[in-house]
């Protein structure tokens, strides 16, 4: 038993050594889809405490992100999640493809699958109720209704 | 004798239009207020064989009926419609759609790349035409 929790111990020492490279953090962003769009406060506000910390530069990294093994997994999944949609680069989109992502994010919504899961368990803040998902998603289609206007 | 000729007449004719209404019925082959986007056959055909299984308004897969529906494309918006084409363009260039879980076990179901231009080429001309982009 004591051998075991030594080995664990161990083990936990040794995975620190292992480079997580947590995506770099940016504050400014000149593209940044809520500096350069009119977006409603209440609707800005839901973005950044449950999209941005994957979906943007700005991510706040809270203390345990930095270790291993959390480390892995907030490295990987804000690399994934910047990767698909990044709003920070949000105004170097054309049209067509902000139509398709706001698209997108109103299914996402629609489905629930988005913010996942293993985030929202942890970031009570970041959790969306109907009334929220109902809001994100009017937002999401007028703003892409006035794109082709 | 009048009567059911013209009953039969009648049989026939709807059992005709019942018969091309499943293939018909996808997009109605047009695009809204926007008549002159006729879905061409080649496109048609592909929808039909690969795409319209899972993407039709009566459709088990709850993810794929959600996302998209073919029989009801015509109903929607302008923006919503280039997002829908310019996602389909994009998902089957990039080889997302059909699912891999879909083509492992149907290996027919994967597109070719004849296929996937296309289909992505038909998607792009319709969202230039309406978007000019």
């Amino acid at each position: 038993m004591k051998k075991l929790l030594i080995i664990l111990v161990a083990l936990f020492v040794v995975i620190q050594f292992i480079p997580a490279n947590l995506p770099e953090v940016t504050v400014n962003n000149p593209d940044d889809l809520l500096k350069t769009t009119t977006v409603p406060d209440n609707i800005a506000q839901k973005l950044r405490a449950s999209c941005y910390d994957c979906h943007s530069n700005e991510t706040v990294y809270p203390w345990y992100s930095y270790l291993a093994p959390v480390s892995f997994l907030v490295s990987r999944d804000t690399r994934e999640g910047r990767k698909k949609l990044n709003f920070s680069e949000w105004n170097k989109l054309s049209k067509v493809k902000k139509a398709k992502f706001l698209d997108e994010i109103n299914d996402e919504l629609e489905e629930g699958e988005m913010p996942m899961k293993i985030y929202t368990v942890i970031h009570r803040n970041a959790v969306l109720n109907d009334q929220d998902i109902k809001a994100l998603q009017n937002w999401v289609d007028d703003y892409a209704e006035s794109l082709f206007e | 004798m009048k009567k059911i000729i013209l009953i039969s007449a009648i049989f026939f004719v709807a059992a005709t239009l019942m018969s091309i209404s499943a293939t018909e019925n996808i997009l109605n082959n047009t695009i809204p207020g926007n008549e002159k986007y006729v879905v061409p056959d080649d496109v048609q055909a592909i929808i039909d064989n690969k795409c319209f299984d899972c993407h039709n308004s009566q459709s088990k897969n709850m993810k794929g009926k959600m996302k998209l529906k073919f029989d009801k494309m015509q109903d929607l918006k302008v923006h919503k419609l280039i997002g829908k084409l310019d996602n389909i363009a994009e998902s089957v260039t990039e080889g997302d759609m059909p699912p891999k879980k879909t083509i492992k076990k149907y290996p027919d179901m994967k597109l070719t790349p004849r296929e996937v231009k296309t289909l992505s080429d038909w998607a792009n001309g319709i969202i230039k035409d309406i978007a000019g982009e």
